[in-house]
């Protein structure tokens, strides 16, 4: 059998398939990103939770919180960077994070998404009460 | 606010998370995120232990690091340049070739490799088939059945038995509503002769049973219907292949079989019943054909019974209603037998105590007195599989030792591949696909090993073993598995330590030996040599038990008896019920054994009810006068005058049965029944004999004691026993006993026939020699030994092979070394000496380690045994010598190839 190697159309089918896949934005993930633009330089691991807890009341553990902007970082949503060590917590230093350009330009689609739906269907909130 | 208070809290050192999940944290998870993780999961343990306490918040401080592992939180072991998803699959083929290669660089060491491996696979899918058919037994049958057992308790002893009064199984139906049909069931304990027009044959299996007994087991009817088949009294149910050695293509039902119980009609066909079961018959005759059986029976042990409960039904809970239910219906009888209440009969320490057995674990858990075919042992399937997988650990092990070994010839290739660019993952990845495709190799060679070996072990095991049992989609599922993670336990070692060489000293030919390398290998040499010593050593102690059980003095000769079964039917003429006249049946008998021991190599002949490896029935005596408490379950035996002689039993006290008296009512007790009694000068005492039934107690007198003889195997002691005159009461012949001489047995044998076949009519002679029947006793234990000795082998062969590899290893390691030794005068008995110490010392260590287990687990084995052996010193050092010998035979080999080369040449090469 011969080696055929990848051409550059395929590679660029290949590139595209993943960035979709990449940049799809969940609706937790949606959240935390928005606490984080939010939080603004005091974004970082245990305020997001604490954030959540009192806007939107959910009680998330603080794994999850950063499994998920270890996602929103390769996808590149968020960049972050060490912020002072401090005293507390045992002198660890905090990771503060920040929602990048990229990150504000999915939030704004993932809003202009919802809002187109809505728009289609103005009668619903209506006829629900 | 917060921050005030967490200042003020800073200096106190005492709040500290647990240091075992900080650890744990920084074990598992990337360095990139550690910091924050830890600051974020303290900062949470500090709030925590402010509001809530220290407690709780060091609990949750684990809980929280637990939660953090997980795949994004993991050190990354590949790095950017050890993305190869493009071409794995060239990889792979690369993999395969070289594996190839490198085999057949090296044909002799790959040959050792794979079959040291493929021994071990066979032992294991042996074992694997081994422990399915024992695993199969009953699995078809019905759920909720459950068969009774009794265990009965006499004041100085126990015995367990399969079967219980008939009349319990109908009463607990009645009684208890969770118990929804019940069925009894009977063995024919002699063979009977069956016969439909001119066919006739002896036939042992055959049960009598009641009518439910299709609601209790799975028994499939190809004619006949299961509610009336066995209803009828003198009703007969035969298997498909009896149907045809009988009828041929006929149809058998409807048609009337004959035996010297009477006529049976078939009413019914079944299939052949599966080997498979602890349930084995030919033919199943009703039950109702007795008439005890419709007498009410609740102290007199005489069949099987199976219950069939309601599904779901807690058998414990009816179990712990046995005593109530016993003290209900039994009190009366044994007061009535026994002349004392129930209650005082308990206190002087008897006690019936029921138990329900499932009918799907019978087989192998059960082991009573009783039993319709002998069963296996679920101790025997575990020490099977214990020793499938120490075997298999000693191939993997050798496995690992042997490529290890190679690793000197390997080092090269790893260095040029690590200079070309190769990272550990691949190289890690390259052994272990060598290695699972040396276990593919093996397991192929291993199937056909034993496509050949299957047959011989299934006559060892006495099972009908087949292949096929190892098809199903499972079995198939789990070897696949096994095969590679055989081969990924067999190739990580190797694979870990070919990849960590450092490319730059390899390439310049340092081979690096770690400490911990060697420590591994050795310890590895230990634990093979320990399991075989330990194997070595319990197969010899088997023996010796065996030996001594098959050559222990039973108190009776063995040797040359051969014993005629079913010698009623002399007094049988053409299938007629007996003579009623008792005189003249004797006269018949008598006239029989007469012209038997004028036969030309009949040294003496006897006629009794049993013979010491058959059940004998209990037989209830009592000492009149000296408290009713003193009555005593023994067994009974009755014989004739020639009895003692015949079988060299030796007569202690008083006298023997004689013609010159009328020994009708007299006795003959065991010596140790007598201590058992507490009788002094027993000559001439009463014994009354208490009768089960509706029949008035008999009285004898003892006339004489015999020295002990073991009736029964030794897994038990001594029973009482009572033997009383066949001319007695209530007694019955069974067989003929015919001492031979050796030297013409043949002459002897065909008088006997000559003589048999002109007393009976239609009634083939069958016979079997006493001393090959009671080896059967021992027959799980023939069993067990032969395969022990089959797998110690096997054992010692692969460890062999191991050790062989290693002594490889060790010689290539040491060429210099001896190279030196040889210039500066050492002689090759010298070199040979050096190479084989540290050997020596490794089995030396693996005594250490075996001696304790194998005496620990023997000498609960021997246990099982009332007449044992103790364990001997020398059996260890006998074991120890054979693995020392065996190992220094390996090793020799290599230690004599390398101090006999030239010293040149193993210095030359810098």
């Amino acid at each position: 059998m011969t080696y055929i190697w990848p051409n550059s159309a395929l590679l660029a089918a290949l590139v595209n398939y993943q960035s979709m896949k990449g940049t799809y934005l969940g609706e937790f993930e949606e959240l935390i990103l928005l606490t984080v633009a939010l939080l603004k330089e005091d974004a970082y691991g245990v305020a997001i939770q604490k954030e959540l807890r009192k806007k939107a009341g959910r009680e998330v553990a603080i794994s999850a919180i950063h499994s998920a902007l270890n996602r929103l970082s390769t996808k590149g949503f968020v960049a972050s960077e060490f912020g002072e060590a401090t005293p507390e917590r045992g002198g660890k230093r905090k990771r503060i994070f920040q929602v990048t350009a990229f990150g504000i330009k999915s939030l704004g689609q993932a809003k202009e998404l919802r809002e187109s739906y809505w728009t289609n269907i103005p009668q619903l909130s209506i006829e629900g009460q | 606010m917060t921050e005030q208070q967490t200042t003020a809290n800073t200096p106190d050192k005492g709040i500290q998370p647990p240091a075992w999940a900080i650890r744990f944290l920084h074990w598992y998870c990337h360095e990139d995120l550690a910091e924050e993780i830890e600051g974020d999961i303290w900062e949470i343990f500090e709030e925590t232990a402010r509001t809530k306490g220290q407690r709780l918040a060091a609990w949750q401080y684990a809980w929280h690091v637990l939660r953090f592992c997980q795949p994004f939180a993991w050190k990354k072991r590949d790095n950017k340049y050890n993305q190869t998803q493009f071409n794995n699959w060239t990889m792979l083929k690369n993999y395969i070739i070289i594996a190839y290669r490198s085999l057949l660089k090296k044909v002799g060491y790959s040959l050792v490799n794979i079959f040291g491996l493929a021994v071990g696979i066979t032992v294991c899918l042996l074992i694997v088939i081994f422990v399915q058919y024992e695993l199969s037994f009953d699995t078809f049958q019905k759920d909720d059945v459950y068969r009774i057992a009794l265990k009965r308790v006499y004041p100085e002893r126990e015995v367990s038995y399969a079967f219980i009064p008939h009349s319990i199984g109908p009463q607990l139906k009645e009684d208890f509503p969770e118990v929804t049909q019940s069925a009894n069931l009977l063995k024919a304990f002699a063979p009977i002769v069956v016969r439909y027009n001119d066919n006739y044959f002896y036939e042992e299996n055959i049960l009598f049973a009641d009518s439910t007994l299709f609601d209790v087991l799975e028994i499939p009817l190809l004619e006949g219907d299961p509610e009336t088949a066995l209803r009828e009294p003198n009703s007969l149910l035969i298997t498909e292949s009896v149907s045809k050695k009988y009828f041929g293509e006929e149809s058998p039902m409807g048609k009337s079989m004959e035996t010297g119980q009477g006529n049976f009609i078939v009413r019914a066909v079944a299939k052949d019943y599966p080997g498979n079961s602890h349930v084995a018959f030919d033919f199943i005759g009703s039950m109702s054909t007795f008439p005890f059986i419709a007498q009410p029976n609740w102290i007199g042990f005489d069949v099987l019974t199976y219950i069939k409960m309601q599904a779901g039904a807690d058998p414990k809970a009816l179990e712990k209603q046995f005593p109530e239910f016993v003290r209900k219906y039994a009190a009366g009888p044994v007061q009535q037998r026994n002349g004392i209440s129930y209650d005082e009969y308990v206190a002087a320490g008897n006690g019936y105590i029921y138990s329900l057995q499932p009918i799907k674990d019978i087989y192998l858990h059960s082991n009573l007195e009783g039993e319709i075919k002998p069963n296996g042992n679920i101790t025997y399937v575990y020490i099977f599989i214990s020793a499938a997988i120490f075997i298999l650990l000693i191939a993997c092990i050798n496995f690992m030792n042997l490529s290890t070994a190679r690793s000197t010839e390997r080092a090269k290739e790893v260095g040029i591949r690590k200079v070309l660019g190769s990272v550990r993952n691949q190289l890690i990845g390259q052994f272990i696909t060598e290695s699972v495709l040396l276990t593919f190799v093996s397991f192929v060679l291993a199937m056909a090993v034993l496509a050949f070996i299957l047959p011989v072990f299934s006559d060892v095991s006495h099972r009908a073993l087949t292949i096929g049992s190892l098809l199903q989609p499972l079995t198939i599922a789990i070897i696949v598995l096994a095969i590679l993670a055989i081969g990924f336990l067999a190739g990580v070692y190797p694979a870990f330590v070919l990849s960590s060489f450092q490319p730059a000293s390899v390439l310049k030919g340092k081979m690096q030996t770690s400490k911990s390398g060697v420590f591994l290998r050795n310890g590895l040499v230990v634990f093979q040599f320990a399991i075989s010593i330990a194997l070595i050593s319990c197969t010899m102690i088997i023996f010796n038990q065996m030996n001594f059980m098959l050559n222990k003095s039973l108190g009776f000769e063995k040797d040359h008896m051969m014993v005629i079964e079913s010698a009623f039917n002399v007094n049988r003429d053409n299938f007629q019920n007996p003579d009623p006249d008792l005189v003249q049946i004797r006269s018949r008998f008598e006239t029989f054994e007469n012209e038997v021991k004028k036969v030309q190599g009949v040294k003496n002949a006897t006629y009794t009810s049993a013979m010491p490896g058959d059940v004998m029935p209990g037989f209830i005596v009592r000492v009149p006068g000296s408290g009713e408490k003193e009555s005593m379950v023994a067994r009974g035996l009755s014989v004739d005058e020639t009895f003692f002689e015949t079988l060299e039993i030796d007569l202690t006290e008083g006298r023997l049965f004689s013609k010159n008296f009328n020994d009708s009512l007299s006795m003959i007790l065991a010596a140790s029944t007598v201590e058992k009694l507490g009788l002094e000068n027993p000559i001439g005492k009463k014994i009354i004999n208490v009768n089960n039934g509706g029949d008035t107690d008999i009285t004898y007198t003892i006339i004489g004691v015999v020295n002990d003889f073991h009736f029964q195997s030794l897994h038990v002691g001594l029973e009482p026993i009572a033997i009383i005159h066949v001319n007695s009461p209530n007694t019955f012949i069974n067989k003929m006993v015919v001492k031979i001489d050796p030297s013409e047995a043949k002459t002897a044998l065909a008088g006997i026939e000559a003589n048999w076949n002109q007393f009976t009519k239609d009634t083939p002679l069958r016979y079997y020699y006493l001393d090959e029947n009671l080896k059967r006793f021992y027959d799980t234990e023939k069993t067990s030994s032969d395969m022990f000795t089959i797998f110690t082998s096997l054992a010692i062969i692969i460890a062999c092979i191991g050790l062989f590899g290693l002594a490889a290893y060790t010689a290539g390691q040491k060429r210099k070394e001896i190279g030196v030794r040889k210039v500066m005068g050492a002689s090759v008995f010298n070199i040979v000496l050096l190479l084989s110490k540290d050997f020596t010392k490794l089995i030396l260590l693996a005594v250490l380690v075996a001696v304790p287990l194998a005496w620990w687990g023997m000498d609960m084995w021997l246990d099982n045994f009332a007449y044992r052996i103790d364990i001997s010193v020398w059996t260890f050092i006998l074991a120890a010598l054979v693995a020392v010998v065996i190992g220094w035979l390996t090793v020799s080999y290599q230690s004599f190839t390398a101090a006999s080369v030239n010293p040149v040449k193993s210095l030359r090469t810098e």
